[in-house]
């Protein structure tokens, strides 16, 4: 069962079977070796609350063996109606942004070492529109000749990035899913692999064909493929 | 060993997400269509006599009539000019033209020494593009056709009194025209109020009187007709009609006062025998009967009145034809008017039974099958044939149309009209150099209901090329729609040869991305010239391929009219 799990993740990530088959060996060796400097591992569980990129959290971890645990939770974040006005081409523009993200986890922490707290983390998660929007309008009026193009008459264009779907996950941390005593801290550090984002372009006005340009900037930021995720977690064992 | 390769690979993992922003949007381009109008009116301002002249340095511009405030330089100016020999117009936004509500304004030019020219325009709802010309007739240079007699007389200082009768012949070289104006002494002058104008005290006054002679017979004349429209005139004959007028004895009288217009006489009985005798040349028809006129035959007469802008009948007067001994026909008219255009007319109370016309221009594919897509831009000239044995042989009406053109005729530039009878043997069309090489070019007549239709018929000659274009400015990346009203040239590179115009750009096209053009040739090297206001823009040597497209960098002063 637990070769069967690594296999099949490390295989989701893209990793050979070869070094799959090499990773779960040396686990279990070391697993035998440390088990009586843990000797409460089995079955314990324990909840989290995180913080990070991207964005804030509540998980539930479970506790497989000393060196494996489950963690499955959801991050999430929304941050609307951010304004600031920029020089684009000596024309002042107002910028308003929104920034959204739900996730969904389901993770497996692996700790080499009963003896420290690193740990190797991998899993599935589910984002759910994250990405940015973001509305660009010019801030004054035209001129042109003896008329006055109102700014509203010009157009926006309103540019929104979105990963949507099931990504895998992997990282590294210190601090165990379930802690020894009966709290924890840990840190995490990784990247989910979403592939480029769906870039949505909705312009009007004059500046309409600018919508034209969704497919150009998708294939732009096609290696925007990894979505990092740097975390903070408070757990208590229950 | 192994968490090693686990750090790089996360490592790995963070650099190849990181792409630089500037990457990002390298291939990015914001795009404008600056589309601060869409209606263009644009009218192709001309010497009549010669095309080629230059026009007068204090050529004045005036756009009047009921929407005028609409109307506004092509460069959102009211500040109205005329650049590479066209005037260009455009509507504001908020004053466009909506179902049955159109635009109608005129645009009156005028300078010294030439005859003051107005060009009526109605702009109906997605009329984007309408073309007119203006043909300025110069009193200095008077093409065939025209005539200009003068006379002179004087009011003694301080008085309003013509002092001694002036009486001259005036007609045009094939005295189709021909006029004896006859003005007693004593009669005075009125101006525009009905004010008697006064010579000064210590000096007398000069009365200049100039009688412009038109022959019908030739196209300058024709061109030199009020509104720019040929032929086809508004008539206000009990109802308000447009119709492509019978030639007919025609001509316009000028009266001025030290340099102030004359309007009307004045004088009370003396003004009465204010008269004008109009000849008639032997052979004329009879509108009424189609026999040559005779004595006794019974006539009318117009005056075309500029307030209105239409032909009206001076006074409800008939005139009998009578014969001099020696039998040249004539009929004499009181002088009403003292200034404006006359012309003979038919008797007052007769109603000639109409036919209906109306004239467009339609593009097929090069294989002759409906081209549901294309559009095209051109100027042409219709002409009416009819055999006559008089004047030489054949009377031609010229009837010019321009504007914007589609594969069905009844959406592009049209004109709609009635004449008196259908007395014409043929139509033909006549079109710029550059349509004649680019298309085949024939007349198609149909009859839809009462009206006879003559629509012209390009047909490509070869298949068209399909090229497009990226318009940026100068230094940016941004990418611009060409604002509706930019016209394009082309050459053959090297030819050294004159541009030929190719291309409109409208607010019906300017959204295309791929545009087909009959007049360039798949690989062939061509300059271009793009014309937006005053702004002029050259690009030489321009490989033409097949369905590519073509990156064109705009002068930042272009870009900067634009307000970008």
């Amino acid at each position: 069962m637990k070769k069967l799990a690594y296999s099949l993740l490390l295989t989701g990530l893209g990793f050979s079977t070869v070094l799959a088959q090499e990773s779960s060996d040396s686990t279990a060796t070391a697993i035998e070796a440390k088990a009586d400097k843990y000797p409460m591992w089995q079955n314990r569980s324990a909840i989290g609350i995180s913080a990070g990129l991207p964005g804030f959290g509540l998980d539930y971890a479970y506790n497989i063996n000393r060196s494996l645990n489950v963690r499955v939770g959801f991050l999430a974040f929304s941050f609307s109606d951010y304004n600031t006005d920029l020089e684009i081409s000596g024309q002042s523009v107002n910028v308003n942004a929104n920034l959204n993200s739900t996730v969904f986890d389901l993770m497996l922490e692996y700790q080499p070492s009963s003896n420290h707290a690193f740990k190797l983390v991998a899993g599935l998660s589910y984002l759910n529109n994250v990405g940015v929007n973001t509305l660009i309008l010019l801030n004054d009026d035209i001129g042109y000749g003896d008329l006055i193009i109102d700014n509203e008459e010009i157009g926006d264009i309103d540019v929104t990035l979105d990963y949507t779907g099931i990504a895998p996950y992997l990282g590294f941390g210190f601090g165990r899913a379930v802690p020894k005593k009966r709290a924890g801290f840990s840190i995490e550090l990784g990247a989910y692999y979403a592939g480029g984002p769906d870039v949505t372009i909705k312009a009007s006005g004059m500046l309409e064909n600018t919508s034209e340009e969704e497919q150009q900037l998708e294939d732009n930021l096609d290696s925007y493929s990894w979505i990092p995720r740097a975390m903070m977690r408070l757990t208590i064992k229950l | 060993m192994k968490n090693k390769y686990l750090f790089i690979l996360l490592a790995a993992i963070f650099a190849f997400g990181c792409t630089k922003p500037d990457d990002i949007l390298g291939d990015f381009q914001v795009h404008i269509s600056p589309t601060f109008y869409k209606y263009v009116v644009e009218v192709e301002v001309l010497d009549l006599n010669d095309p080629e002249a230059a026009l007068p340095n204090d050529l004045t511009i005036v756009v009047t009539g009921a929407d005028s405030l609409a109307i506004y330089n092509i460069d959102g100016s009211k500040n109205f000019a005329v650049n590479f020999g066209t005037l260009q117009l455009m509507v504001a936004r908020e004053m466009e033209p909506t179902p049955g509500s159109p635009l109608n304004f005129a645009i009156e030019f005028s300078a010294n020494n030439y005859e003051r020219s107005i060009i009526p325009i109605r702009v109906q709802e997605e009329d984007y593009f309408l073309s007119e010309q203006a043909e300025l007739l110069n009193l200095g240079n008077l093409p065939t056709g025209i005539s200009n007699n003068t006379a002179t007389g004087s009011i003694a200082a301080g008085t309003s009194a013509l002092t001694n009768a002036i009486s001259f012949t005036a007609g045009s070289a094939d005295s189709t025209t021909s006029t004896d104006i006859f003005l007693p002494a004593g009669v005075t002058f009125l101006d525009e109020n009905g004010n008697a104008i006064v010579a000064k005290r210590n000096a007398n006054g000069n009365v200049n009187i100039s009688v412009l002679s038109f022959s019908d017979t030739t196209r300058a004349a024709q061109a030199a007709m009020p509104l720019g429209s040929g032929m086809i005139q508004p008539v206000e004959d009990g109802t308000v009609d447009t119709i492509l007028l019978q030639f007919s004895p025609n001509f316009s009288l000028n009266i001025d006062v030290d340099g102030i217009p004359v309007a009307t006489l004045g004088g009370g009985k003396t003004a009465a025998g204010a008269t004008g005798r109009v000849y008639l040349r032997s052979g004329l028809n009879n509108y009424e009967t189609g026999a040559p006129f005779a004595a006794g035959d019974v006539l009318s007469m117009l005056w075309f009145d500029t307030r209105s802008r239409r032909w009206v009948r001076p006074n409800a007067l008939n005139f009998t034809v009578a014969a001099l001994p020696n039998g040249k026909l004539f009929i004499d008219f009181p002088i009403t008017q003292a200034k404006g255009r006359f012309r003979l007319y038919y008797r007052l109370g007769y109603v000639p039974p109409v036919v209906a016309v109306r004239l467009g221009a339609f593009l097929v594919k090069s294989d002759g099958s409906p081209e549901p897509s294309g559009s095209f831009t051109s100027n042409m000239t219709f002409t009416f044939n009819r055999a006559v044995p008089f004047f030489g042989g054949v009377n031609r009406h010229y009837i010019r149309l321009g504007g914007r053109f589609t594969g069905n005729p009844l959406r592009g530039a049209w004109r709609s009209f009635r004449v008196n009878r259908v007395w014409w043997s043929n139509v033909t069309v006549s079109n710029t150099p550059s349509d004649r090489a680019t298309y085949n070019i024939s007349v198609e007549e149909s009859q839809l209901g009462v009206t006879k239709r003559f629509f012209a018929k390009f047909q490509p000659k070869a298949t068209p090329v399909s090229i497009g274009y990226r318009l940026f400015c100068e230094g940016s990346n941004t990418l611009v729609d060409p604002p509706a009203g930019v016209k394009m040239y082309y050459r053959e590179a090297g030819s050294g040869g004159p541009y030929s115009m190719f291309y409109t750009f409208t607010q019906a096209n300017s959204g295309i991305r791929l545009t087909s053009f009959p007049q360039l040739k798949n690989n062939v090297r061509y300059d271009f010239r793009a014309r937006f206001n005053d702004v002029e823009k050259d690009t030489a040597n321009v490989l033409v391929v097949d369905r590519s497209v073509y990156d064109v960098t705009l002068p930042s002063g272009a870009c900067n009219s634009l307000g970008l």
